[in-house]
């Protein structure tokens, strides 16, 4: 039970005794004051009963009317005596409602004896008149023998309200010496004893024992103070331990944090660099011993001094936008003069702000690395290529020259064998000197594409075959000018020494699809492919549907100089020749792809 | 046997106490002292011997066929004129009730006067004899006017069913038995308290000498009786009608004052009692009755329950 509801428990009943103990002595008193006044009754009516004795006595001897009126007039008062009596006292007792009945039955009798005379008039009416008489007075008798049980009673009642009210004054104050006692008890028991458990438990706690606890399995509200205590004591030892853990990590993170510190000290000492940490309002918080090694400031004299201080304020507004600008969250690296004890130096300064854990920085790492040597490098470096490129452009103007040279030279010679060729009076000689004019050219246009070329080594191959197999068109246009040509060419990059060959190769094929596959205005067609390149293999195609080889012709044992050409070219190219006879002549040449040094 | 077990342990070997009780309810306080073990627990050992009639129980008295009776007191100050020792101890009950005239209507009897010339049995030389005789002359009627006819109780009802007889004046429970026997017939005359019987312990004084404590414990029992009456007046009437096979209601115990007395009214009642006996013829004495207080014995109630006697000596 709670003591809250014990402790209100106890004060109702200390309340209700109270209250019955006043509601008892008042009764009590009630009841002592009536007795009182019901024993004046009771004296009342013995004295009207001894009056109406005395007047009925006097009514037989003498007669009258006084004495009749006077015993009806106590008669009369008798019973108003009573009935007052009755009135007072509720229930009345047993013996006063007899009386009332015992004082009602005179009357009658009375009346009787009146009614007969003084002087009866024969022995039957002397004999009533005895008889009444008799019954009058049996029961005025009757009367007081009912009067004195009444004031008996009324004596019992009163010794029982006096025992009622000596109980309740004895009562009384042992009800409120029990009460107090048993108050004290509880108050004891379930308060002080455990408030002293509490409080020793209590004091042992402060003095630093969290293991001790209150351990009480009381349901009251000491007993939820004491488990609430034993609850929370269980928290702080957890907490206690807890704490403990955590003091050693930290202190072991703490050392492993200076010594981590130490080495970044070390590592940061030993950078050639001046490495700092700016505040927010960019004053020192950490500068390494370079500080003292370049500016010959103590790295611990510039903590808490100010950008401006250090540097001078006109240093401090050049490089004040680089600070905000870092301090505003980017990373900023500048390069700059700087004036140190052993001379002007150039320095790259680098600023990267420091962020907290919501990303607002909270200042800056700033590393300044003396880049002087590296910047006369650089500069000597920047010099001696631009003395190199002017030398490659010199060389490259000298083999564009070179090839533009051979290429006049080989036109030249194309000029030569052209003019020779019209002297020749033998078509089998002019044909040899057109033969090896063509081949000529066909080495002229490879060196023409050179010196047009950006690096003068590789040209477009596809290009070349549209202007080569174009001129030979033009060349044998008399000779077959129903014969379409068609050069389908990707993009193939070839140096010289396959470009050349190849070129002589096609220039063969080509002249020999006009020469042999048209013969009397045949119409046809002559088609050039040109495929693959980079990576796959080069393949060149060239076809015609003339006529064909005859059937008794072997390419490969033919004795003509353009096909045997074309087969040691082929294999100076390593490359791979077949030949196909079928509606018309088929050439493939396929050739790997160039080895390029990597 | 718990009451028994509460007894004193003499109690066992007490000698026993016989006393004679007239059936009717004026003997209920010694029923209900049987019944509720009274006796037992103050010790005493009391066998009950029932009787017809206060006269018959005490005649049982007179030939020492019993210590003790339960009758009327005119039976004492009858016999007071035959030098007997016997003596009334105590007053069980009084009434102006118990004895009652109950007449016939088909005898043409409407009122109290309608008796003149009636035939009226009674019990010859008992309390309702003399209760008849006074209620004749309460209501003017001489008594030589009618025909008394002296029955014995048991003949009573008889004769009126009978029409042997026009009235009977009889105590109950004969009187009821009367009543219920005549039906519609029956008439209840009005009783106007012509006559308090006083319903009395009668003993010797042999018996008082020799048995005094015995007879104190006895009127302690019926004392405790009388007490369980007045709280318990339903308990006391399923005793009673248990008792005598009746199924009264509880207005049969209003017709009877249960106190255990000795008033003074008892030796004024006693005192008119001899005078109408001798009056009558019914004792052999020409002159005034003798001191009827020698007739009652009031120390051993004025000992066993102090302030019941009001008797002045």
């Amino acid at each position: 039970m709670r003591i809250r509801a014990q402790l209100i428990a106890s004060t109702v009943l200390a309340g209700l005794v109270a209250i019955l103990v006043a509601a008892g002595l008042w009764y009590a008193t009630r009841q002592a004051e009536a007795g009182l006044n019901e024993q004046a009754d009771s004296e009342q009516v013995a004295q009207h009963v001894a009056n109406m004795l005395s007047l009925t006595n006097e009514f037989t001897l003498y007669g009258g009317e006084r004495a009749v009126a006077q015993w009806r007039s106590r008669h009369e008062q008798l019973q108003a005596a009573v009935v007052r009596a009755i009135e007072r006292r509720t229930p009345p007792s047993p013996a006063l409602v007899e009386l009332q009945r015992s004082i009602g039955d005179l009357s009658p009798l009375f009346d009787k004896l009146v009614q007969i005379g003084r002087q009866p008039v024969d022995p039957l009416a002397q004999r009533r008149q005895d008889l009444l008489l008799e019954r009058l007075l049996a029961e005025t008798q009757a009367v007081l023998e009912n009067r004195h049980r009444w004031s008996v009673a009324i004596g019992q009642a009163q010794q029982g309200d006096q025992r009622l009210y000596a109980a309740m004054v004895l009562a009384a104050p042992a009800a409120l010496l029990l009460l107090l006692i048993s108050l004290g008890i509880l108050v004891g028991r379930r308060v002080l004893k455990p408030l002293a458990h509490l409080q020793a438990t209590v004091t042992n706690i402060r003095e630093g024992n969290l293991g001790a606890r209150c351990d009480t399995g009381a349901r009251d509200e000491l007993g939820d103070a004491a488990r609430a205590i034993d609850s929370m004591t269980t928290t702080l030892q957890r907490q206690g331990e807890s704490l403990a853990t955590s003091n050693a990590s930290l202190s072991r993170e703490i050392t492993g944090r200076r010594d981590s510190e130490e080495r970044l000290r070390l590592v940061a000492d030993n950078l050639p660099a001046l490495v700092s940490y700016l505040d927010r309002d960019q004053r020192f918080r950490f500068a390494n011993r370079a500080y003292r090694d370049w500016l010959g400031t103590e790295p611990d004299a510039l903590i808490g001094r100010g950008l401006a201080e250090v540097y001078g304020e006109e240093t401090y507004v050049s490089i004040r936008p680089h600070m905000e600008a870092a301090l505003a969250g980017g990373t900023v690296t500048y390069e700059r003069e700087l004036a140190t004890p052993v001379g002007m130096r150039h320095v790259q300064v680098t600023l990267v702000p420091q962020r907290d854990g919501e990303g607002s920085v909270q200042g800056l790492v700033t590393t300044i690395q003396d880049i002087t040597e590296r910047r006369l490098v650089e500069v000597e470096r920047v010099a001696r290529q631009a003395e190199l490129e002017s030398s490659l452009r010199e060389k490259e103007i000298l083999l564009q020259e070179i090839h533009h040279r051979v290429k006049n030279n080989l036109q030249v010679i194309s000029s030569l064998l052209q003019l020779q060729a019209g002297y020749a009076e033998d078509d089998a000689a002019r044909k040899v000197f057109e033969e090896s004019q063509g081949r000529i050219k066909s080495m002229a246009l490879v060196h023409e594409k050179l010196y047009q070329t950006h690096d003068l080594a590789h040209i477009d191959f596809g290009d070349y075959l549209r202007d080569l197999v174009s001129g030979l068109a033009g060349s044998y246009a008399t000779h077959a000018a129903q014969v379409a040509v068609e050069v389908q060419a990707t993009s193939v990059l070839l140096d010289v020494d396959r470009a050349i060959p190849c070129g002589l190769i096609v220039n063969e094929l080509v002249s020999n699809c006009f020469k042999h596959g048209f013969p009397n205005g045949r119409p046809g067609r002559i088609e050039v492919n040109l495929s693959g390149g980079g990576t796959s293999p080069i393949q060149l195609v060239v076809r015609d549907d003339g006529i064909g080889w005859p059937a008794d012709f072997n390419a490969a044992q033919s004795s003509s100089l353009g096909m045997r050409l074309v087969q040691i070219l082929a294999k100076q190219l390593r490359g791979s020749l077949h030949l196909q006879n079928a509606s018309g002549v088929s050439c493939t040449l396929t050739l790997a792809p160039e080895q390029r040094p990597t | 046997m718990i009451l028994s077990a509460l007894a004193p342990v003499g109690a066992a070997r007490a000698e026993e106490l016989r006393l004679a009780v007239s059936r009717g309810p004026v003997s209920l306080p010694i029923y209900v002292a049987e019944s509720q073990g009274y006796f037992e627990r103050e010790g005493i050992a009391v066998h009950l011997q029932d009787c017809t009639s206060g006269r018959g129980c005490f005649q049982l008295l007179a030939h020492k066929q019993t210590d003790l009776a339960t009758a009327a007191e005119l039976l004492v100050a009858l016999d007071s004129f035959t030098g007997s020792d016997m003596a009334i101890i105590a007053t069980l009950s009084s009434s102006t009730q118990v004895i009652k005239l109950v007449a016939r209507r088909s005898a043409g009897i409407e009122t109290p006067r309608g008796l003149r010339g009636k035939r009226i049995a009674t019990v010859r030389g008992t309390s309702a004899q003399y209760f008849l005789d006074r209620w004749l002359v309460f209501h003017e009627i001489d008594p030589k006017q009618v025909d008394i006819v002296p029955l014995a109780p048991d003949q009573l009802v008889a004769a009126l069913q009978r029409r042997e007889v026009d009235a009977i004046a009889i105590w109950e429970p004969i009187a009821s038995a009367a009543m219920a026997a005549l039906a519609q017939d029956a008439l209840l005359l009005p009783s106007p308290r012509v006559y308090v019987q006083h319903f009395s312990l009668i003993t010797n004084r042999q018996v008082i000498a020799q048995r005094e404590a015995d007879l104190a414990k006895l009127l302690r029992a019926l004392e405790r009786a009388e007490r369980f009456i007045a709280a318990q007046p339903a308990r006391a009437m399923q005793i009673l009608n248990a008792r005598l096979q009746g199924n009264d209601g509880l207005d049969k115990l209003l017709e009877h004052v249960f106190r255990l007395t000795l008033e003074q009214s008892l030796i004024a009642t006693m005192d008119g009692q001899a005078r109408w006996a001798i009056r009558q013829g019914l004792v052999q004495n020409s002159g005034n009755p003798g001191n009827l207080l020698r007739s009652i014995e009031p120390s051993l109630l004025r000992k066993a329950v102090p302030g019941a006697v009001s008797l002045v000596q």
